[in-house]
């Protein structure tokens, strides 16, 4: 993305932010609470439109591009606070995500049991996480750490080139959250992935490159082991987190 | 051939059976009672078949989509309309025309009003549906073209001339005739709630930002809903025009539009059946009650209402299928 900035009325979220992610690498964008990372995120999916600057994907100009064309075109995204069909049961909550990229999504006559294909993708989809167990069960009746897990497993459907990872790990266990870690590892070469959290772990497990945002601006880019030495950074982020730690404590 | 590799595989073939009594039931009443019941019941039993089609075609788009709509009467209206202006100014008796001519003038008019009203979601959705609706209402009611032999709607319709079939009309024979288009309305509806199209459109009603990330383009999906719908309100519009022999405007208006959601409501949402049920009985209430107290059949309806909703709440159809389903398990 170039030169991407968004304003909500007189507050400027994001500020000229550029960055380039190379195909396959696994980007983690951090930063305090506020720092414009979901802004970024929602610019990036296309929820919201950026203010000025372009957005391109694969090289390719999406600014005006609407969210469903940018799934088109191998973008996937996972939501923060879990977005799931809560109404549906679990198996149909795969087959909606699986389907949303194939061109049989508008197909009216045809009963969903006859794709046989896309419930082998969806067992093979569901099967790693432990949910095809569960999949007929109704979404709300899961426990939290399932829909959690479904939440990721519903971004990672439509075998995307690009994923958006939006804290995947929130309210998981440690061990919950080392799944999520794996599943990024296995993801192949040609996958790029786009992560914001605040889970450290994490962060520095999977990423290969972190970006830190403050006030809507880049303050710093570059390696794990770069950031975690970068004084900056060290005294906004890690000093912001040792007040709320005092916080905590108090 | 299909049912037979199921049966081989086991996939529960006695449950099959069992699941499909509800359906076989209702296929041997729809066949047997109308040649038991007097003549003015079987019109009855018309009356609600044609409800039923009207009410499944809602149920695609507010129980199916969630999308809420106060003005789907207009398109039942349009039909109407089209079949009796056709028949009584133009002479247009066949069925294969007058019929096809309607059901497309709805379509078209709902393509028109889907445009308007889906720019808008939730509350707004609401209000522009019934605004519309309620903008057929008044086209009928004072453009005089829209009106025969002095009265306020469009008088004298008979039944169809079926051409090259030799049917001598009856109450019975009719009744089996809406039958025919109710299956047919009934097994294409169904094909398409069970379609990954109709799968969509519950996610759509569940999540769309969610179903938009996925790649799915939700507007076009409540689009082409909000026609089919439209299509389908306009056969049920074609067959009561023909059954009724007249057609006014309040039977376009709004409370035409909250009758048939009451239908959806009290039957069961999201259920096709639930649509069906809730037709049957309405009618069969709406028919006596206004028999035993011809003014005040609203209050009787009022009252089923409060009651479905604090002792049923996801319709009596539902609850009859639940209370059906634990009966054989």
């Amino acid at each position: 993305m170039a030169n991407v900035s968004k304003d909500f009325g007189g507050v400027q979220a994001v500020q000229n932010v550029s960055f380039n992610v190379e195909a396959g690498q696994k980007l983690a964008v951090i930063g305090p609470n506020g720092a414009g990372k979901t802004t970024l995120f929602n610019i990036l999916n296309g929820q919201i439109p950026p203010t000025t600057g372009r957005v391109y994907l694969f090289g390719q100009d999406i600014t005006g591009v609407p969210t469903h064309r940018r799934a088109q075109l191998g973008m996937a995204r996972s939501f923060q606070v879990s977005s799931t069909f809560l109404g549906l049961t679990v198996l149909d909550n795969a087959l909606l995500a699986a389907q949303g990229t194939r061109p049989s999504r508008f197909q009216m006559f045809r009963s969903m049991s006859a794709y046989k294909d896309v419930y082998a993708d969806v067992e093979r989809l569901l099967e790693p996480w432990g949910l095809w167990v569960h999949r007929n069960s109704i979404v709300k009746e899961l426990a939290y750490g399932d829909q959690r897990k479904l939440e990721i497993a519903l971004s990672l459907a439509s075998n995307p080139r690009f994923l958006l990872l939006d804290e995947p790990s929130t309210g998981l266990t440690a061990t919950e959250s080392g799944d999520i870690a794996t599943m990024i590892h296995s993801l192949g070469g040609d996958i790029t992935v786009l992560l914001v959290a605040h889970d450290i772990d994490l962060i520095f497990g999977v990423a290969e490159r972190i970006l830190v945002l403050h006030y809507g601006q880049v303050i710093a880019d570059g390696l794990p082991k770069e950031i975690s030495a970068n004084a900056e950074v060290r005294e906004i982020y890690m000093g912001l987190q040792a007040k709320e730690g005092d916080a905590g404590a108090g | 051939m299909k049912v037979a590799q199921r049966f081989l595989a086991g996939e529960s073939s006695p449950d099959r059976l069992v699941g499909l009594a509800p359906l076989i039931v209702a296929t041997i009443l729809i066949i047997v009672l109308p040649l038991v019941l007097p003549a003015y019941l079987q019109s009855l039993m018309t009356r609600m078949l044609i409800f039923a089609i009207f009410a499944m075609s809602l149920d695609l788009i507010f129980g199916y989509a969630g999308l809420i709509s106060l003005g789907h009467a207009a398109f039942f209206g349009v039909s109407a309309y089209t079949v009796g202006i056709l028949m009584v100014r133009y002479d247009v008796e066949l069925f294969w025309l007058g019929a096809p001519a309607a059901i497309l003038a709805s379509a078209l008019v709902a393509a028109v009003f889907g445009i308007i009203a889906l720019r808008v979601t939730g509350l707004y959705f609401i209000l522009v549906t019934f605004a519309l609706g309620q903008l057929v209402f008044s086209i009928t009611f004072s453009v005089g073209w829209f009106t025969t032999a002095g009265t306020e709607g469009v008088t004298g319709i008979s039944r169809p001339d079926l051409g090259f079939l030799d049917i001598a009309w009856n109450n019975r024979s009719y009744f089996y005739f809406v039958a025919v288009f109710f299956a047919i309305c009934g097994f294409v509806l169904y094909r398409i709630v069970k379609s990954p199209f109709g799968i969509a459109l519950q996610g759509i009603r569940e999540n769309e930002p969610r179903m938009r990330a996925l790649g799915y383009n939700t507007w076009l999906y409540r689009y082409i809903a909000y026609v089919i719908a439209g299509t389908f309100a306009g056969v049920a519009g074609v067959f009561f025009a023909y059954h009724n022999g007249l057609i006014a405007p309040s039977n376009v208006g709004f409370l035409m539009s909250g009758l048939v959601m009451f239908m959806v409501i009290i039957g069961g949402v999201a259920t096709l059946y639930g649509a069906v049920l809730g037709a049957v009985g309405i009618t069969l209430l709406q028919f006596f009650a206004a028999d035993y107290t011809p003014e005040r059949w609203p209050l009787i309806l009022g009252g089923v209402f409060i009651v479905s909703v604090m002792f049923a709440r996801q319709g009596f159809g539902v609850y009859l299928y639940r209370m059906w389903k634990r009966a054989i398990s």
